[in-house]
């Protein structure tokens, strides 16, 4: 699994043109449809940056972090928030340690792309050992 | 004659005629009394035998004279006093004898006529005696000097229930108890000691057994030849006359005990004023010295008095009037020096025929009761006095439904004054509100079954008390008024009703506040519903945004063609545009929530303009516009930085939207009372008078066209919202169009403690 990052969201559309932009951009992503999808892709190994949706049905965004933290899948990787809303909800409490981002929906696409080679080269370094510190 | 005498005459006579016609000439009768009527014929006969005994020789011519005069003998012996001896005989013995016999049976006739002649005389007179002694109703007995009784009438007989033929010869003892005869005897032999007359009372055992008292009247009779012969007594039964005397002496010690016993003093006084009797409250109560009612005038007592009236002469008056109108009773009341209130009560004693025998007077001290009466009448006022300054219209009405209290309030609203309704009844309090009398409020808690509507738009009970909202459709010939009253019963301590209250309030103005604020409350509601619906749009139009503002600039950079990376540009800028509404959507809906203390900083006002002209920088540059910063670095205000930011983010984007090319932006404050006023001001196209209201509201746009998709039209609303959530006020000001606009707003200083936080760069 060499893919570094991966998009959780409920929504094909914003699933594929996201893979588009990143493909675009040279970078190959993991797209999930559902927190279970993104937890099997955690199972299977997947280490890396992962952009999640909040809003989803049956298990959203905060359940989905719950369970990663519950399966012990939490470590190696970085989570990024995808909120329409831009704020905070009560779900998030105890789990925002959890999250080092948050983005609001429609993104940035420049943005979010120097904010995700940050987040690799923070991963990236971690791995290799060296000491590194997420703003 | 007794008839037993002549019997025992004519028997002795018989035998004496029998011995000597047996030849027994030693026969002698004998002669009892001078009453005895035989006696001369037993003299004759003794003469006779006397004769015989001497004369022996002719003793066969004496026994043949006396035989042939034995038959006549005999016959005069035995009651015929007719019979006559034949006088023709030859024998001078026995013709001598005839002769006796014819002399004495003449005699005999004679005295027996005689005799008979007192006896019916004397019949007569004890037939009356005793006729008259039983018509006396009186019990009448006599008894002899032995005391024994010798007779009594019919009404002794009745009373005692003992026939005379029972009492006669018998003595009180023999008759009745032992004591009450004891008691007799000795009353009877003092008296036949002393013959006279003698009075006295004693009882008497009546014919059901019962003892009855009576008065004995005694008197001593004596017979013929003047000796004692005896006692009379006359019996008169006093024992109903001694009940009437005993029911007499009780019905005094009655009234005089009733009178000790009465809380009211009383005088009692007879017809000329003398005092007859007064009781130990009376004296108590006016105080009066004892000696001057023990000489039982009344005049000194009325004097003293008198003089311990508040107002003697018109009290004087009074008792003068009174004792001048015998027939007058009166009820007064009267007030003593020494505090005390009297109730005075008089009445005449007057006779069943009318006849006046004096007067009663009866003294009450009320002065208690008075008092307690001045504390209700005291509290009455005060009640009604409150009623007179109650800020709502108020009346009140009595039990027959008089009104007894108009207030100022209700004066001034009906233009009705007091005098012209106090004392008035029949619906008199109707008339302002409906021009004429009828039942209102007030008449409906009368009414215990289920209270109607009666016209009124509502109508409501809680407890005794009615509630109303009325509609008068022109009070006092005016305006329709809309009124809201409650009427309530005014109850006595025992829940009985005495009156009634009602307050009226014009709410009129209540109503078109009311309807007012309902007319905006709902439009409020619709702004909300507006204001949510907007923000989920927003919401969710980011998600579909998402997509096209990452493929658009994909697309854009494969376009080759000028005519079709033209139109992509279009649709990129429409991508970014709907993202800012989005944007700013949902920054008015993170606006709905009030801010909380904790949240204020205190910021300098100039550094927090300076910080927006910077981020403002780029969109002035387009237009060339300049901007100038003219607050006061000294000013210090307490915001939360980042909605005043986005305040003045909002008015200088909106300044440099409404500027023309070159056009220059000027931000000052003011500082009154803790208060900044700060103004942006452009001297752009400015806005017309009618819409300078408008511009805060949702979406408005000055120029109407709402094409425009570099202003979303939500900046001056999320700039209100700011402001507003600050405690402030915001507005326009143009002087017209063409001659640029100001916008003004107000926040608050900081505090004198509150802690100055300069924001870092």
């Amino acid at each position: 699994m060499d893919a570094k990052v991966m998009l959780v969201d409920d929504d094909k559309m914003i699933l594929e043109a996201v893979e588009l932009f990143f493909k675009s951009e040279g970078i190959r992503i993991l797209t999930a449809a559902s927190g279970q999808k993104c937890l099997d892709f955690l199972a299977e190994g997947f280490r890396g940056v992962i952009l999640m949706d909040v809003m989803m049905p049956d298990m959203d965004g905060w359940d989905t972090i719950r369970k990663i933290v519950e399966n012990d899948l939490y470590v190696g990787n970085i989570i990024v928030m995808l909120t329409a809303l831009g704020t905070p909800d009560n779900k998030m409490d105890g789990l925002q340690e959890y999250v080092t981002d948050y983005v609001t929906k429609p993104f940035n696409t420049t943005n979010l792309l120097s904010s995700l080679q940050y987040y690799l080269a923070i991963l990236q370094a971690e791995k290799s050992g060296t000491t590194a510190h997420i703003k | 004659m007794p008839a037993d005498d002549l019997a025992a005459g004519i028997a002795e006579l018989d035998e004496l005629l029998a011995r000597l016609s047996r030849g027994d000439t030693a026969l002698r009768a004998t002669v009892n009394s001078e009453n005895d009527i035989f006696s001369g014929l037993k003299t004759h006969i003794n003469q006779l035998a006397e004769y015989i005994q001497e004369t022996n020789d002719y003793s066969h011519e004496m026994a043949i004279g006396l035989c042939e005069n034995y038959e006549i003998l005999s016959r005069i012996a035995h009651g015929d006093f007719s019979a006559r001896v034949t006088m023709d005989s030859k024998n001078e013995v026995i013709a001598k004898l005839g002769e006796l016999i014819n002399l004495e049976a003449d005699s005999l006739t004679s005295t027996i006529f005689r005799v008979k002649q007192t006896e019916e005389a004397n019949q007569t007179q004890l037939q009356f005696s005793r006729v008259l002694l039983d018509t006396i109703p009186n019990p009448i007995f006599y008894k002899d000097t032995n005391c024994r009784y010798l007779g009594c009438n019919k009404a002794f007989e009745a009373y005692v229930g003992i026939s005379q033929d029972e009492l006669i010869g018998k003595t009180p003892h023999e008759l009745w108890p032992k004591e009450l005869a004891e008691s007799y005897r000795q009353q009877d032999l003092e008296m036949l000691e002393n013959p006279g007359t003698q009075l006295y009372e004693t009882t008497v055992r009546f014919a059901d057994g019962c003892l009855r008292d009576v008065i004995f009247n005694k008197a001593t009779f004596n017979e013929s030849d003047g000796s004692l012969g005896g006692l009379v007594c006359v019996v008169l039964d006093i024992t109903e006359r001694k009940r009437t005397e005993e029911a007499v002496a009780f019905q005094n010690i009655l009234l005089s005990t009733q009178q000790e016993a009465s809380i009211d003093g009383i005088l009692v006084v007879d017809e000329t004023a003398k005092i007859i009797s007064f009781n130990h409250r009376f004296v108590e109560i006016m105080g009066i010295p004892s000696q001057l009612l023990e000489s039982r005038e009344d005049e000194p007592v009325l004097q003293y008095v008198t003089a311990r009236m508040v107002d003697p002469e018109s009290f004087l008056e009074k008792v003068r009037y009174l004792y001048e109108h015998k027939h007058e009773s009166s009820r007064d009341e009267i007030s003593l020096c020494d505090g005390k209130t009297l109730d005075r009560y008089t009445v005449p004693l007057l006779g069943a025929d009318g006849r006046y025998y004096g007067r009663l007077w009866s003294f009450r001290d009320i002065t208690d009761r008075k008092s307690a009466e001045d504390d209700v009448k005291n509290a009455y006022q005060q009640l009604m006095d409150i009623v007179e300054f109650l800020p709502d219209a108020t009346f009140v009405v009595d039990k027959e439904k008089r009104v007894i209290a108009w207030n100022r309030a209700i004066e001034k609203l009906t233009g009705l004054e007091k005098n012209e309704v106090i004392g008035k009844g029949d619906y008199v309090y109707a008339i302002p509100f409906y021009g004429k009398p009828r039942p209102i409020l007030i008449d409906l808690l009368d009414e215990d079954k289920e209270i109607e509507s009666h016209n009124y738009t509502l109508i409501k009970k809680e407890g005794r008390t009615l509630f109303t909202e009325a509609f008068v459709p022109s009070f006092r010939k005016g305006d329709s008024r809309y009124f809201w009253a409650t009427a309530s019963p005014l109850l006595d301590k025992n829940g009985n009703k005495v009156g009634a209250i009602e307050s009226i309030r014009d709410i009129t103005e209540y109503k078109q506040a009311e309807e007012e604020r309902l007319r905006l409350e709902s439009r409020l509601h619709h702004a909300r519903m507006i204001e949510s619906f907007m923000i989920r749009l927003g919401h969710d139009l980011r998600t579909p945004l998402t997509p096209l503002t990452i493929l658009l600039p994909l697309i854009r950079k494969q376009v080759v063609d000028p005519d079709l990376l033209k139109l992509v540009d279009i649709c990129c800028k429409s991508a970014v545009s709907m993202k800012k509404l989005a944007d700013k959507a949902q920054l008015l809906g993170s606006l709905a929530t009030e801010i909380k203390t904790g949240e204020l900083e205190c910021v300098t006002l100039a550094s927090l303009v300076e910080l927006s002209l910077a981020d403002s920088a780029d969109i002035m540059a387009q237009k060339n516009i300049s901007c100038k910063n003219e607050v006061a670095p000294d000013i210090v205000v307490n915001v939360i930085t980042d909605q005043i930011k986005e305040t003045f983010a909002n008015l200088i984007s909106n300044a440099v939207h409404f500027s023309l090319e070159n056009g220059v932006i000027r931000i000052d404050a003011k500082q009154h009372n803790g208060t900044v006023t700060v103004s942006v001001q452009d001297n752009g196209i400015g806005l017309h008078p009618g819409i300078l209201e408008h511009i805060f509201d949702e979406f408005f746009k000055a120029d109407e066209s709402r094409h425009d998709l570099d202003a979303p039209g939500l900046g001056l609303t999320i700039c209100k919202r700011i402001v507003s959530n600050h405690h402030g006020r915001i507005w326009a000001e143009s002087p017209g169009l063409g001659k640029g606009t100001t916008i003004k707003f107000t926040i608050n200083e900081k505090d004198d403690n509150s802690r100055i936080y300069e924001k870092e760069q």
